[in-house]
């Protein structure tokens, strides 16, 4: 009976415990996913998120004993109407209605006004008009004190129940799609492997005694750690086709007859986007690997030794199949994240040239063109074609695991 | 048939050594472009010093460094002059480099050869290649962040003259004129608190959740525990795009959009998941008998976190904020997309807005050397934590 207790209480303690996380984290992150799918089927557009509100201004006349108070009405949006609009303002007790404008009530020392449907570009003012029955020191200052306050409503189209198929006709009948999920995979596959490749050499560089090893561990992080905005400007200026420093140390070389455009022509800018991922993207694969390297017992290595192999058979019957699954798991996350990678393309080439991959395109749609709704009938294609990977790598470590 | 490979080595070494020399007179701004002459002249005279070098290690004579570097070199500048008489110093000092990294390689592989009789192919190249490997790979990483530094000081009209002249050429009085300019004119002074905002709140609003969440998954038992301690990171599996754009669209419609606020939503929802990640590893090693100590003696579970655990886990605390605080200073996307208004630009979004035509490059790299050197700073200071931590939990033998 004790025991159950304790458990009943470990578990109410771990909910609240784990409540904020799991709160924040499915909020922001599950939440938009699922939520993908529902904008993808409505016709929304970037001038469709801020949803059009009045601009209400009061303007005072006095003129002898006669108070005219107008208001001043307008739609900032020239085709979006608001539903429903509704002012309330006061007045001071020492005027008396005399003339109001129809829509108007005057209740209780309170003006109000309703109207609905207000249409797009509407402008017009209303005057109500009041007499001066006692006489009051401070009219005025009352007067110019009250401040209307205004409510509005009006459709949402993220709430309301329109809907499209139009999103995901014009997806998939871009002629660019097939070419734009080949570009993607490619990038993922040569990338990921381009920087595991890196990143094993670098272990192996590593795995001995020098001079100055801990230094070069530490520099070798530099690549991945640096914020992507800086190094990917760093390498477009390196790789200029007319000022850049590589393009110039190649023709000092007499190996160019004209200077390579390395981001702004069709295949090439694809492999130097590749290239880039690689460099940026070792050093997390070679943190993997070489962590996996030093934890090899050295036992195998010296039997290995004591029974004559050389250095290329050491490696491959010692070696690797110790760090093969650290290399397979290193892949996978690389080619996921790289299948996911936005920013770098982005900042190096906006997606010219051949190198527009799945997400940018994403980005394009939904804020390059204005298509909310664009984009996120691409987000639910990046989706599921993620998700059938994901599925192919669970099943295949699970398999590995077993 | 070693002599034959000797000398295809040494051929191979010098020809190697060669290039790099030519290499260096280009970044330093010696040279404008090759001559062959000046290599074949290089080759030629290297090749000859090396063959009688080799000769004499196979004849189990002694090697003397110093004066065979010396030799060669003096050797080797005589026909240099000879063909290229208005060489500049520079063009001699890369000359004794190559050499006497020609001279390195060589010996280290002939140290091989004089000891042992059968040719060891593997042996001897590849300690050949891990230096070169080294060299090369150490250079394509400190390339562009020496040209970050570079170009962040050296006006445009310097530059252009030479783009592969890597040297450091600037005057004095405008050495820090890019990073003046880039604070004032362009404002990165308030973008640098704009960002350091963003990051130590996304710091707190991270550690605490993630601390309470970690502990949870490590210490208590309830259903699903083992599914979550395994699935915290499949949430790293989302593109960020997929999410943006739907958080875009709620954002505005709620008017959250265009304010640092909204950043400091998005971000703990993206560091949360590694933090507690890094943190359950953490109080896996920590000894369970501590804590039910004082279990025992009466306290309450947050009494033994905030007493027991909490003062044994600072070093582990400060490296995953000092993560937290790298990945919400890096973060590019969302600070991109959401901010508008100038005033609340993080760095990352500041450095986009230098990205023109008519802004100099020197002022785009002086703004990179603001954004990377926190960065830099924290990460080299937490280096030996991450091969350990970090990776720790992921790789089993």
């Amino acid at each position: 009976m004790g025991k159950s207790s304790i458990e009943a209480q470990e578990r109410r303690i771990a909910f609240w415990m784990l409540l904020p996380s799991l709160l924040i984290v499915l909020s922001i992150v599950l939440f938009p996913v699922l939520l993908n799918f529902w904008v993808s089927f409505k016709p929304i557009r970037l001038g469709d998120l801020r949803p059009p509100s009045p601009i209400v201004r009061e303007k005072i006349v006095l003129d002898d004993q006669i108070v005219r108070i107008q208001y001043q009405v307008r739609n900032t949006s020239p085709d979006k109407s608001i539903a429903l609009m509704t002012i309330v303002d006061i007045y001071p007790p020492s005027l008396q209605v005399q003339e109001i404008p129809t829509g108007f009530e005057v209740v209780d020392g309170q003006i109000r006004f309703n109207k609905k449907n207000i249409p797009g570009g509407f402008l017009e003012t209303y005057q109500l008009t009041f007499l001066v029955t006692t006489s009051q020191s401070n009219l005025e200052e009352e007067l110019e004190n009250s401040i209307p306050i205004i409510n509005s409503h009006a459709h949402n189209i993220l709430t309301d129940l329109r809907f499209t198929l139009d999103n995901y006709r014009i997806a998939l009948q871009t002629r660019e799609l097939f070419q734009i999920m080949l570009t993607t995979i490619l990038y993922a596959v040569l990338g990921s492997s381009g920087a595991l490749l890196l990143g094993l050499i670098a272990a192996i560089l590593v795995n001995q005694k020098f001079p100055g090893n801990g230094a070069v561990r530490s520099l070798f992080l530099f690549p991945y750690v640096t914020p992507i905005v800086a190094v990917a400007f760093v390498w477009r200026f390196l790789l200029d086709a007319q000022s850049g420093t590589v393009n110039e140390i190649l023709s000092s070389f007499n190996l160019l007859g004209e200077p390579i455009s390395f981001l702004s022509i069709r295949p090439t800018a694809l492999i130097t986007a590749i290239f880039f991922n690689a460099w940026r993207y070792f050093p997390f694969c070679y943190l993997f690997v070489f962590a996996r390297l030093k934890a090899i017992p050295s036992v195998l290595y010296e039997s290995a030794q004591i029974e004559g192999a050389g250095k290329m058979q050491t490696f491959w019957h010692i070696t690797l199949p110790q760090i093969s699954e650290v290399l397979l798991s290193v892949f996978m996350l690389r080619f996921i994240w790289t299948f996911n990678n936005f920013d770098d393309l982005f900042l190096l080439t906006g997606g010219a040239a051949g190198t527009k991959t799945l997400p940018v395109q994403v980005y394009d749609y939904a804020l390059g063109s204005g298509n909310i709704g664009g984009g996120a009938a691409f987000s639910v294609i990046l989706f599921l074609l993620l998700s059938c990977f994901l599925f192919v790598f669970l099943s295949r470590s699970r398999e590995v695991e077993s | 048939m070693t002599i034959i490979f000797s000398v295809v080595i040494s051929f191979v070494i010098f020809g190697i050594a060669s290039i790099l020399w030519q290499l260096l007179c280009i970044l330093t701004g010696v040279l404008e472009s090759i001559s062959v002459v000046l290599m074949a002249v290089f080759l030629l005279t290297g090749l000859i010093m090396s063959i009688t070098n080799i000769l004499s290690i196979l004849k189990r004579r002694s090697y003397h460094n110093v004066l065979g570097i010396s030799v060669l070199t003096l050797v080797t500048a005589v026909p240099v002059y000879w063909v290229f008489p208005q060489g500049s110093p520079g063009l001699y000092v890369n000359l004794v480099l190559s050499i006497v990294f020609a001279m390195i390689s060589i010996k280290t592989i002939f140290k091989h050869l004089s000891l042992i009789q059968t040719v060891d192919i593997y042996t001897m190249i590849s300690r050949f290649f891990r230096v070169l490997g080294l060299l090369i790979f150490v250079s394509i990483i400190f390339l562009p962040l020496y040209f970050m530094i570079f170009l962040s000081i050296t006006p445009r009209a310097v530059f252009l003259q030479n783009p592969a002249n890597l040297m450091p050429r600037f005057s004095l009085g405008k050495f820090f004129d890019g990073y003046v300019e880039v604070m004032t004119t362009f404002k990165f002074g308030r973008y640098i608190l704009n960002s350091l905002l963003v990051s130590l709140s996304t710091v707190v609003l991270t550690m605490i959740p993630a601390t309470l969440g970690a502990y949870a998954v490590t210490r208590l038992r309830f259903p699903g525990q083992k599914f979550l301690s395994r699935s915290i990171l499949i949430i790293y599996m989302f593109p960020s795009i997929v999410l943006a754009i739907p958080l875009y669209s709620v954002f505005s419609s709620l008017g959250l959009r265009d304010s640092l606020l909204g950043l400091l939503i998005v971000y703990p929802a993206i560091t949360i998941p590694v933090s507690l990640y890094m943190l359950r590893n953490y109080f896996q090693t920590l000894p369970r008998e501590i804590e039910e100590a004082g279990i025992i003696d009466g306290c309450s579970r947050l009494s033994v976190i905030r007493y027991i655990v909490l003062p044994l886990s600072i070093p582990a605390l400060l490296a995953v904020g000092l993560y937290i605080f790298m990945i919400a200073w890096n973060e590019f996307l969302f600070a991109f997309m959401f901010l508008d208004k100038q005033s609340i630009f993080t760095l990352s979004r500041g450095m986009v807005s230098l990205n023109s035509q008519e802004v100099p490059r020197q002022y785009l790299m002086a703004g990179a050397i603001i954004i990377t050197l926190p960065v830099m700073l924290i990460f080299f200071s937490l280096e030996r934590f991450f091969t350990g931590g970090l990776v720790a939990g992921g790789v089993k033998g």
